[in-house]
């Protein structure tokens, strides 16, 4: 990696960053792939990404699909700031609407994933900063509490009671409102 | 029977064994603990980040709150933010179960009643453990409310010394503790104004996008001077009062001055019913103490009603200016009629809406046959809640009933809030509608 970047740093684009999982597996992504990740984007910026960036909160498996998610999220990013240039706006209105359809099933299949994955994608993007995903994730954690009773809501996400039933009674009693 | 002990053990697991005290700061885990990573693994800034998502709005943080003790922890810790974040409810119209109370000022006339402090009265609202009671002994400082909005009140404070001028206090009065209350620099001296009219803006009064602490607001007064009508903003982000602007135009009347009652504000305006020809307008939400304030003139198409008998309120969507009048049938019971008016695009014309009066609609018309109005000093409509879309009014002797009661626009449902003649004389009466954020916050506290 060190010797390659030395000759032609200015192909920016083409620049390969090298993200090293919790354990120990290594991913080779383009430069505008991870810095989709504001924290990488930092480490890029001051110039310590040599030699691969360890992420020792991050399994190689959620690795994957948040790279998975970068790079089409990438490819959007540059699909726009290129276009004004090499469409008539028609066409690429035309173009742009496609895309962001087709962004949009992406975003739903991928958020086709059991709880377990997806806290873990949660904790990946809160903890990498890509504001894309952690609203992805977020938001399909709070919709699924929508309509919701707090029961039903310990029992989706295995919570454990910890009110005494004094003050479960009391919260009854509070949020009579919520659950008119 | 051993079974049943089991059964019955194994209901309250926690509620037996453990005491609260030693879960307070453990996050909630799952059950069988697998490694696998529950909600409990989840930082509190991305907790945050999901309440603040949650498509039901703060019925639906509130129901998170009571799934356990760091989810309440995290809500009531972030209210302010979560219910800033939260999708605006206003499309759906105005929500009746927010929490309630009125506070005033000592009844008018009687030389005795000056030391006595501001009274409140909370009204109902589904939160039964609702106290108004300043903060701590605020309210016993306060000489009276001057306005109230989206959770917050301004009182002003008794003073010792005529020199003292005038102070204001910007509070909560759900939201515990004085030392939360903005007390802003005293109008003393030359800068003492007479006789005020008062309106405030808040945080929520902004667009979502504006970034602004929480505990933004600003607080406009109208008053006299000797030749002209006075104008001046304290802004919260200033920490300091703006300075005097001349209000463009002939100087108001005292009369119309004192009867300006409370202002109600549309996107960023706060509005007066000043004559029995238009309402005053002044804008509020731009830069505040920098810029000259904008001042405008909104005809109505309404007749000369009472002061007494109109108030200026605003539509579920909070986009229209409502004008809400009482009338007598001619059976003599109590009439409620709401216009209201579109203000986008009419109010870009600053000084002379000329043809805003042909565009008022009659939105509703609701007739209380319990109430008889005898006179036209019986009744007065005293304040109205936007966001709860409630009306308060008092009336006085001569009537089948007297009182103070809150009357539901949405329901048409009428609450009495206080009994006897006496509530037709209070002077100042200010309502308090509990902010989405402050609901958010008491709702969670109580339980960790």
């Amino acid at each position: 990696m060190a010797s390659a970047g030395s000759g032609d740093e200015k192909a920016a684009a083409a620049a390969m960053i090298t993200l090293i999982s919790s354990d120990n597996e290594k991913f080779e992504v383009t430069e505008a792939t991870a810095t989709l990740s504001q924290t990488i984007r930092h480490m890029i910026e001051d110039g310590c990404t040599d030699g691969g960036v360890p992420l020792p909160n991050v399994t190689s498996k959620i690795l994957a699909r948040v790279i998975e998610y970068c790079k089409k999220h990438a490819t959007a990013a540059a699909g726009e700031e290129g276009s004004s240039s090499s469409f008539s706006d028609a066409a690429f209105l035309e173009v742009d609407r496609a895309f962001l359809e087709e962004l949009e099933e992406f975003d739903d299949a991928f958020l086709e994933v059991d709880r377990a994955t997806l806290f873990d994608l949660i904790l990946a993007a809160n903890y990498l900063d890509i504001k894309g995903l952690l609203n992805l994730t977020c938001q399909k954690v709070a919709d699924s509490v929508k309509g919701k009773t707090p029961e039903q809501i310990r029992e989706m996400y295995n919570i454990v009671n910890d009110l005494t039933p004094e003050e479960e009674a009391e919260i009854r009693r509070e949020t009579q409102w919520a659950f008119e | 029977m051993p079974p049943r002990r089991r059964s019955s053990s194994r209901a309250h697991p926690d509620a037996s064994c453990q005491p609260p005290e030693k879960e307070k700061n453990r996050p909630c885990r799952r059950r069988r603990g697998r490694r696998a990573p529950g909600v409990g693994t989840l930082p509190d800034d991305v907790l945050s980040a999901i309440f603040s998502r949650v498509p039901s709005g703060a019925a639906g943080v509130a129901r998170c709150a009571a799934a356990c003790r760091r989810w309440a922890r995290v809500v009531a810790t972030r209210a302010a933010a979560i219910a800033r974040a939260l999708p605006q409810p206003r499309p759906a119209g105005f929500l009746p179960h927010l929490a309630l109370g009125v506070l005033h000022g000592p009844q008018i006339r009687g030389t005795r009643t000056r030391r006595k402090p501001v009274v409140s009265i909370a009204a109902s609202g589904g939160s039964p453990s609702l106290r108004l009671d300043g903060g701590g002994g605020l309210f016993d400082s306060a000489r009276s409310p001057v306005a109230s909005r989206n959770g917050r009140v301004v009182l002003e404070l008794r003073r010792e010394d005529r020199a003292d001028g005038l102070t204001l206090c910007v509070c909560n009065p759900m939201a515990g503790p004085p030392d939360d209350a903005a007390v802003l620099p005293a109008l003393a001296g030359n800068d003492c104004p007479g006789y005020y009219a008062c309106a405030m803006l808040t945080a929520d009064d902004l667009d979502a996008t504006v970034t602004v602490a929480p505990s933004f607001f600003r607080v406009l007064l109208v008053y006299n001077r000797r030749s002209f009508t006075a104008l001046r903003c304290y802004s919260s982000d200033a920490g300091s009062w703006g300075p005097e602007r001349r209000k463009p135009g002939a100087k108001m009347s005292a009369r119309t001055l004192q009867q300006l009652g409370p202002a109600a504000v549309v996107r960023g305006v706060a509005y007066w019913p000043a004559t029995h020809r238009a309402a005053f307008g002044v804008r509020l939400d731009d830069g505040g103490g920098t810029t000259l304030l904008d001042v405008c003139w909104v005809p109505y198409r309404m007749p000369d009603f009472l002061p007494d008998f109109r108030l200026l309120g605003v539509s579920p969507d909070g986009e229209r200016l409502s004008y809400i009048s009482a009338g007598r049938t001619l059976r003599r019971y109590l009439m409620i009629t709401v216009e209201t008016l579109q203000l986008q695009g009419v109010e870009e014309d600053t000084m002379m809406m000329s043809t805003a009066a042909g565009r008022w609609d009659t939105h509703a018309h609701i007739s209380l046959p319990q109430f008889e109005v005898p006179g036209a000093t019986a009744l007065k409509l005293r304040w109205f809640g936007d966001k709860s879309g409630t009306l308060v009014f008092t009336i006085g002797e001569g009537g089948n009933t007297s009182g103070a009661f809150a009357l539901n626009l949405a329901t048409s449902s009428v609450e009495k809030l206080a009994d006897g003649v006496h509530c037709n004389s209070w002077t100042n009466l200010c309502g308090y509608e509990m902010d989405r954020a402050t609901l958010l916050a008491l709702v969670a506290a109580r339980f960790f």
